[in-house]
């Protein structure tokens, strides 16, 4: 569970990549501080403990980890409700509150309807049921008392885009994926790529740890 | 590099330029060169090159971060993508994709009866077009399908992955496809090193391969003495009592200064400078301040290869096919180009969970593939239509100033392109052996709300940019555009800026 996890290894290969020429030093130390980043026993500094539980609920929902992180995960709630804290992306649907009080409000709502509709709060139901209240929030057939079905749907179109920016910018995901965007040169040599199209990779890229 | 002078707040410069990127650069550059006393004031602050960092979530240092609000059915991304800050601009981000404005989309009115005509004909805009084509560096085939007579000086990058597909696509189904054009440079030029395809484009090119304003017309602006001033954010004009304008109020570093200045020119892209005039209440006789704002229609679509892609490597959008420009089978008025989509990981994903709607198990194993995908995209024109506006909302942004709402909807035309594009990308990626093919609707770039024309009861400024009220007031970025024609905005922004500068002259 990520509330209780360490950050996520990453594989000897990988880490002498972050280590190598071919990786900026600003670079290296945005990925080195964000895969060393220990959220685990986090407590929200932008949402109210209510509606947070409820995100933790939700992420787990809405990104499941297991299938590229095998038994460990990214506290993803954790790095939304920081993320709550800054300026933001630089717009946000005019149908929406700003982005603190929309979650605040979704969130809430949310285990409002899991509470009249199931008896029980969001993060204690059974997953069929949390299923379905997703599949309804996701077609915007999901009001609360708040925000209507149409806005619903479009935070949770925003809650999704926080959930992969979070976690595809990991870099034990991107290791587990093999992804070498941050290899793409360093600051004595520039290297960028030299050989790439189909099928084609340069004798240092890491491969996939996970397979397609 | 770029160290400039400070010109004293008494004293009155010859022009306050507002904007540092692809409209507000060239024209420094020129106004300097003829011996104007120019500052160019930028809302952003000064990013080291080199300090660049193909991390995305970092890199929205150098998008426009402050929020807007997108309304309307169709609501845009801003942000990543569309709005950029710092000396340089939205340049510093923009995916130097450099195409030329098809001729027949400056008269699509003419042609069809929809949108509106420009008022000047490509003719009269080539010179300036080959000639920003030359001072940045960009690069193209040997010979280009649509215009076989058009000359690069610079040979393409080497095709990644997604060129690749999409050139075999096309091929396949008889669609004419080349290299596209790049404002990239391929050879080293003075301290400017030729490209390596990193990828990272829209992070902010590292050694000055892409031919931003960054490395071009602003050095070259700096060196015939003009001030570039970062980090100020102009929020209020001032005026005489003839109503001429004498001095702008910006905010530094949390105080209002003002800068004396005998002209002005805005150039902080369709919403910011829509904005700043809604807000000032100037230069909007007419009531078209704001209104005609149009975007690309850039649907994409995306497909699974065998093959791996790795989809961050090389230029990211090489490949382009200009046949549908004016499809046999258009349902619509005016066309749209396709490219070649290589994507950064956040950016793809974020695209797949917004604009694919997966979530669940679905949405991990699809990210999971991320290596494995190529995608297309559509830049297609647009019709300018009543909803369609930024206006100010009543929640206040920077220094005070509402922040800006964008209302945006697809009407009949916009639908039946985005559909038309859509069929015909998923055809390409058939045809080049992809699976699990997805499409968005997406709309990108920022275009129109102070267009010009020759009438000033519908139009805002003059065929040259100047304000037909407010005569030593000029507009220089892509909210003159009269249609957002299919081509990137960047080239024919600077052509304009060029232009511009010629028609406010010397001293």
């Amino acid at each position: 569970m990520s509330q209780t996890s360490l950050p996520p290894r990453i594989a000897p290969d990988y880490l002498a990549l972050l280590d190598s020429d071919r990786i900026s030093g600003r670079t290296r130390q945005i990925m080195e501080e964000r895969a060393q980043t220990n959220d685990a026993p986090y407590h929200p500094q932008h949402l109210t403990r209510s509606a947070y539980d409820v995100l933790v609920a939700l992420t787990e929902c809405v990104l499941p980890q297991e299938a590229i992180l095998g038994d460990e995960a990214i506290n993803l709630p954790a790095r939304i409700d920081t993320r709550l804290g800054t300026a933001g992306d630089g717009w946000r649907f005019a149908a929406l509150p700003p982005d603190r009080e929309a979650y605040e409000r979704a969130l809430t709502g949310l285990d409002g309807v899991s509470d009249a509709r199931y008896g029980t709060a969001f993060c204690r139901l059974d997953p069929t049921d949390r299923e379905t209240l997703v599949q309804a929030l996701a077609e915007g057939a999901l009001g609360t008392e708040t925000l209507d079905g149409d806005q619903m749907r479009a935070w949770f179109a925003d809650l999704r885009a926080d959930c992969v920016q979070s976690f595809m910018s990991h870099p034990a995901v991107q290791a587990r994926l093999g992804i070498d965007a941050v290899f793409n040169g360093g600051d004595a040599i520039f290297q960028g790529f030299s050989a790439m199209g189909e099928g084609v990779s340069e004798a240092w890229e890491p491969e996939p740890e996970v397979a397609p | 590099m770029m160290q400039s002078r400070r010109f004293s707040d008494q004293e009155t410069v010859d022009a306050v330029i507002v904007g540092t990127g692809a409209g507000g650069a060239p024209l420094l550059a020129e106004l300097a060169a003829r011996g104007m006393s120019v500052v160019a004031l930028e809302a952003g602050p000064r990013f080291d090159p080199r300090m660049h960092t193909p991390d995305e979530a970092t890199a929205s240092e150098i998008y426009w971060l402050e929020e807007r609000l997108s309304g309307g059915e169709n609501p845009m991304a801003f942000g990543g993508n569309n709005s950029g800050t710092g000396v340089g601009g939205s340049m510093l981000h923009f995916g130097a994709f450099m195409p030329r404005i098809d001729p027949r989309d400056m008269s699509l009115h003419t042609e069809t009866g929809k949108g509106r005509d420009w008022p000047f004909s490509y003719d009269s805009l080539l010179p300036w077009i080959e000639r920003v084509e030359r001072e940045i560096g960009v690069s193209g085939p040997d010979s280009y399908p649509w215009d076989p007579d058009r000359r690069y000086a610079y040979p393409p990058p080497q095709r990644n992955a997604a060129a690749q597909a999409m050139a075999r696509g096309c091929d396949a189904l008889g669609i004419r496809n080349a290299d596209g054009p790049t404002a990239l440079i391929t050879r080293d030029w003075g301290a400017r090193k030729a490209c390596v395809g990193c990828g990272a484009c829209h992070q902010g090119c590292r050694n000055g391969a892409k031919s931003s304003t960054d490395v071009t017309y602003l050095p070259q602006a700096v060196a015939h003495g003009a001030e570039i001033r970062p980090n100020c954010f102009v929020h209020g004009i001032e005026r005489d009592h003839s109503g001429r304008i004498t001095g702008v109020i910006y905010r530094e570093n949390g105080e209002d200064r003002r800068q004396r200045c005998a002209r002005l020119i805005l150039a902080g892209g369709a919403v910011e400078t829509a904005r700043l005039l809604l807000h000032t209440g100037l230069a909007n006789r007419s009531g078209q301040v704001g209104r005609n704002y149009m975007a690309h229609i850039s649907t994409q679509v995306w497909g699974r290869f065998d093959r791996i892609t790795r989809p961050n490597k090389g230029y990211p959008s090489l490949t382009i096919t200009e046949d549908m420009m004016r499809p046999d089978d258009a349902d619509f008025a005016g066309g749209y180009l396709i490219q070649s989509l290589g994507m950064m990981p956040s950016t793809w994903a974020t695209g797949v969970a917004r604009g694919r709607g997966l979530w669940g198990e679905t949405l991990t194993r699809h990210l999971r593939d991320y290596n494995y995908m190529a995608g297309l995209g559509a830049h297609g024109d647009c019709l300018p239509h009543e909803d369609n506006r930024v206006t100010l909302s009543d929640e206040p942004g920077r220094a005070g100033m509402p922040k800006p709402l964008i209302a945006f909807s697809y009407g009949p035309n916009e639908k039946a392109m985005h559909a038309h594009a859509e069929r015909t990308m998923r055809r390409i990626w058939q045809a080049a052996g992809a699976t699990d093919i997805w499409s968005m609707d997406r709309a990108a770039h920022m275009i129109g709300t102070c267009r010009m024309g020759t009438d000033p009861d519908d139009s805002v400024v003059d065929p040259y940019g100047r304000s037909h009220d407010i005569d030593n007031l000029w507009i220089c970025d892509h909210s003159v555009f009269p249609s957002a024609t299919a081509a990137n905005p960047a080239l024919a922004i600077m052509a304009l800026s060029l232009r511009t500068a010629e028609a406010i002259g010397g001293r």
